[in-house]
């Protein structure tokens, strides 16, 4: 694995170390900081999992406790040694991990076992069947609708990065009267309301929606990026998950 | 606030975060253009419109994009010549001084004629918008060529010395490019360098595209005064700008290409942009290291210390190629010395080299030829396939890639060499070298189903399990008969768990090669994931029957039985196992588990302990 940094004219950081590669760089030590990447990294993606699950056929209630069980063995001390990820991303280790859980493993755990572990990636499996329910209907396969999910996830998660990033800027109001505009045709942006809402100058107005997409770009490379395992990675990634975005 | 479910712009749905993926995505994949000076503004006029404008042109079609505008295929209909039309952005020439600027130029930039210079036809205005009209070049960019794979040094060194004469001739008409980088530069069939978008950057890039405000201050960087800035926009392309064109864009000279000029030489002989801290070439390519001094010198970051002339640059590097190298120790035969090859060529590397690789380009792009590229044969003095094959054979994989190296530099349509170089690299793990030799050798030789099995190969190696697919199936698209293809996409597919189709792929090696073991084990591994027990055991017994002293068989078998509850017949085959290999862990391991279920709990236990005597990373179970 090459690790490759461009040399701009203009300086950039290195490739920062990302919830995933740290993962993967720690997993045969056991170290608290990739325990804790890896569980973070599992509450933002649980969704695409569930759909994933539930598109494969199983019930509502067998999804869930599937769902589950499956995060309360991959954030089991060792698992990840025997599961053996490769160097790659977290999407498709996490479904393949997935895929081989359901082969191998959840027809083995007796009926008794099932969900009498500990749950440490709570979601709520209500809004999670609503949401399925809603969305899922049609003709894409469980892989497809994994991906498409998987975009969209990080679509929101970094909307929420930016949203958090704003608020300890004490300027969580400015962000929700500009959150509609995030991804507007720049044509069609009327910085006169926006300046009056506001109460700043239309320059002010321009130049502050300015910062907010380009941050708004920012974040979303970086969440992208905290999936992959090098900055090789990263730009495929952001290439492909784009594409599943624009199919909608 | 009225709950809005669809996006207003394309009446899509919107995601749950209150966000419409589709715009979403068209925005973020606009990230690139504020930094590379393309405005997101400007749509290019469509072939219909231009026509009307140009009545003496044929507009054929657009077929760049950039920064500096778009350009078009077309051809003068009186002359009955192709001709490149580029028409500059629509928020040029929007302040007062620009059409005097465009026009002293324009005019400057058409006096440069050079062989190794896109010529200026015409220029002027029309219907509002900036035109050049420009001489057609018939090939590719560097840009694309480096896209495909490594350029060899060989190639480089016939590219960089023509690039130098053209920069060389323009800074002696005063006239900087300020933008040299692989996409302007153009490679004829022929294999001559064509250098595109002379002083374009300066001409366009002082204009501003957004509207500017009414106080004058640049909506982009409201701190600074509008005649500093540029909108945001910078001048030149980031990776390549010489640290003075970053500070001072106003004030760069010549000097300012022959940095770029580096950036592009590295790109070349490496395949990358250097890191910081700057690895000299010779590092990571095989190369003359004399060729470090080159590079590293262009690449100064102070430009007093930089070479000052394109043509000194030149010099050097064809001093460096026709003067032989330290002799290397070690060979059997003494190398052809780099004078002898360069008897008949008047002391430069012929662009022959060149136009070889350009050729293959332009096939892989679906690009007719019209001219056959001329090759001089030549004779090979020395056998660097078999060296390589050699030293392969002993072990040393470092040897015969350098040896597979020099027969490919000697010759750039050795397919034997990259494939076998393929070889090398794959087994001392180098996977994504081993991809991009099996690429040019199937580049070389498209109908080659080996080329295709042995990248497959690779890509399984490195989980890119679609790409393995794809290949594998390709090398069966051409050798139907081939069972070891059809046994790896099995084992492809069987990554993916996909055991229904691994079978199936499993079941047609078998077909073709009846005696195969190997085959039948994994197909019986591909059984045992969706939990056929008896298929798995039929098949391993097959398989046992077929090589009776393979312990992983029996070892599979024993998981197979124990998957349907026969602990007896698992606990026998373990036993077996284990008699055929015994320091093997897991047999031990799943034995113990076995007889744990079968309520034999000492022996459990024994087995258990033996398990993690032997591996400890067992412990977990």
């Amino acid at each position: 694995m090459s690790d490759e940094t461009s040399s701009d004219a203009l300086p950039r950081a290195a490739f920062p170390t990302t919830r995933w590669s740290v993962v993967l760089a720690a997993k045969k030590r056991d170290e608290p900081e990739s325990v804790q990447a890896l569980e973070t990294l599992c509450r933002n993606y649980w969704y695409p999992l569930y759909v994933f699950v539930r598109s494969s056929g199983w019930a509502p209630a067998d999804a869930e406790d599937l769902t589950q069980e499956f995060f309360a063995r991959l954030l089991e001390k060792n698992y990840l040694r025997v599961v053996e990820p490769e160097k790659g991303l977290f999407r498709t280790f996490l479904r393949f991990a997935l895929k081989r859980f359901l082969a191998k493993e959840w027809e083995r755990i007796g009926a008794a076992k099932r969900g009498s572990g500990q749950r440490p990636i709570a979601f709520d499996a209500v809004l999670a069947e609503e949401r399925f329910s809603a969305e899922c209907a049609g003709t894409l396969s469980p892989e497809q609708l994994y991906d498409r999910h998987w975009a969209l996830s990080l679509l929101n998660d970094a909307a929420a990065r930016l949203a958090l990033e704003y608020e300890a800027a004490g300027k969580a109001k400015l962000f929700a009267a500009l959150k509609s505009y995030l991804t507007a045709d720049r044509g069609s942006i009327p910085y006169d309301s926006i300046a009056a809402a506001l109460d700043m100058s239309e320059s002010a107005a321009r130049v502050t929606l300015h910062r907010l997409r380009k941050r708004f770009r920012e974040v979303f490379r970086e969440t992208v990026a905290d999936t992959v395992s090098s900055a090789g990675e990263a730009e495929n990634e952001i290439h492909e998950v784009l594409a599943v975005l624009s199919e909608g | 606030m009225s709950e809005e479910t669809r996006c207003p712009k394309c009446h899509g749905a919107l995601s749950a975060g209150g966000l419409c993926p589709r715009c979403a995505a068209d925005f973020l994949q606009s990230e690139q253009t504020e930094v590379s000076g393309e405005s997101h503004l400007f749509s290019p006029p469509r072939p219909e419109d231009l026509a009307r404008m140009f009545p003496h042109l044929d507009i054929i079609e657009l077929f760049g994009r950039g920064g500096m505008g778009a350009v078009y295929k077309a051809r003068q209909k009186e002359l009955d010549r192709m001709v490149a039309l580029k028409i500059l952005p629509p928020g040029i020439g929007q302040d007062s001084g620009f059409a005097e600027r465009f026009a002293r130029e324009a005019k400057a930039l058409a006096k440069l004629n050079h062989q190794g210079i896109v010529t200026i036809y015409d220029f002027g205005r029309a219907d509002g918008l900036y035109f050049f009209l420009m001489e057609y070049v018939d090939g590719v960019n560097l840009k694309q060529l480096l896209e495909r794979g490594r350029i060899s040094p060989r190639e480089a060194l016939a590219i960089v010395p023509q690039i130098c004469d053209a920069l060389q001739f323009a800074h002696d008409q005063g006239i900087v490019h300020r933008d040299i980088k692989p996409e302007n530069i153009l490679l004829d069939r022929h294999g001559r360098v064509k250098v595109a978008d002379f002083g374009l950057a300066k001409l366009v890039g002082t204009e501003s595209f957004a509207a500017p405000l009414s106080d004058g201050t640049d909506p982009m960087k409201p701190e600074l005064p509008a005649s500093l800035t540029d909108a945001g926009k910078i001048l030149g392309t980031p990776a390549y700008m010489a640290p003075e064109q970053v500070k001072h864009p106003e004030a760069v000279d010549h000097r300012a290409d022959i940095y770029a000029l580096g950036m592009v030489f590295y790109q070349m002989l490496t395949g990358q942009l250097p890191a910081k801290p700057i690895e000299p070439p010779s590092k990571k390519v095989q190369i003359d290291v004399r060729l470090d001094e080159v590079v590293l010198r262009a690449l100064e970051k102070n430009p007093e210390i930089r070479y000052q002339q394109a043509s000194v640059l030149k010099t050097r590097v064809e001093t460096i190629v026709a003067t032989p190298s330290k002799p290397i120790a070690a060979q059997t035969h003494p190398p052809p010395s780099i004078t002898n090859m360069n008897r008949n060529t008047n002391k430069s590397i012929r662009p022959w080299a060149v136009s070889a690789v350009v050729a293959v380009c332009l096939l892989a792009l679906g690009f007719a030829m019209f001219h056959k590229s001329v090759k001089p044969t030549r004779r090979r003095p020395v056998d660097y396939h078999s060296l390589g094959d050699a030293r392969q054979s002993k072990g040393d994989l470092e040897g015969a890639i350098a040896e597979y190296t020099k027969g490919i530099e000697l010759n750039p349509h050795d397919v034997a060499c990259y494939h076998s170089r393929g070889d090398a690299k794959l087994d001392k793990k180098d996977l994504e070298g081993a991809i991009a030799d099996f690429t040019k050798a199937i580049e070389l030789k498209p109908h080659d189903s080996d080329h295709y099995h042995r990248r497959g190969d690779a890509k399984l190696d490195k989980k890119d399990l679609e790409g393995a697919i794809a290949d594998y199936t390709k090398a069966i698209e051409i050798k139907p008969d081939d069972a070891g293809s059809y046994h790896r996409r099995g084992d492809a597919k069987q990554d993916k768990y996909d055991w229904d189709d691994a079978i199936a792929d499993y079941t047609k090696a078998i077909e073709i090669k009846p005696d195969d073991a190997g085959s039948y084990h994994r197909r019986g591994d591909a059984k045992q994931g969706k939990n056929d027990w008896e298929g798995a055991i039929a098949d391993y017994t097959k398989a046992i029957e077929l090589t009776p002293d393979d312990a992983g068989s029996y070892h599979q078998r024993g998981d197979a039985k124990q998957g349907k509850n026969d602990l007896e017949g698992a606990i026998a085959d373990y036993t077996k196992a284990i008699e055929l290999k015994p320091d093997d862990a897991r047999s031990y391991l799943n034995r113990s588990l076995a007889k744990k279920a079968k309520g034999d709990l000492d022996g459990a236990a024994a087995d258990h302990s033996k398990a993690i005597e032997l591996n400890p990373d067992l412990a977990i179970y």
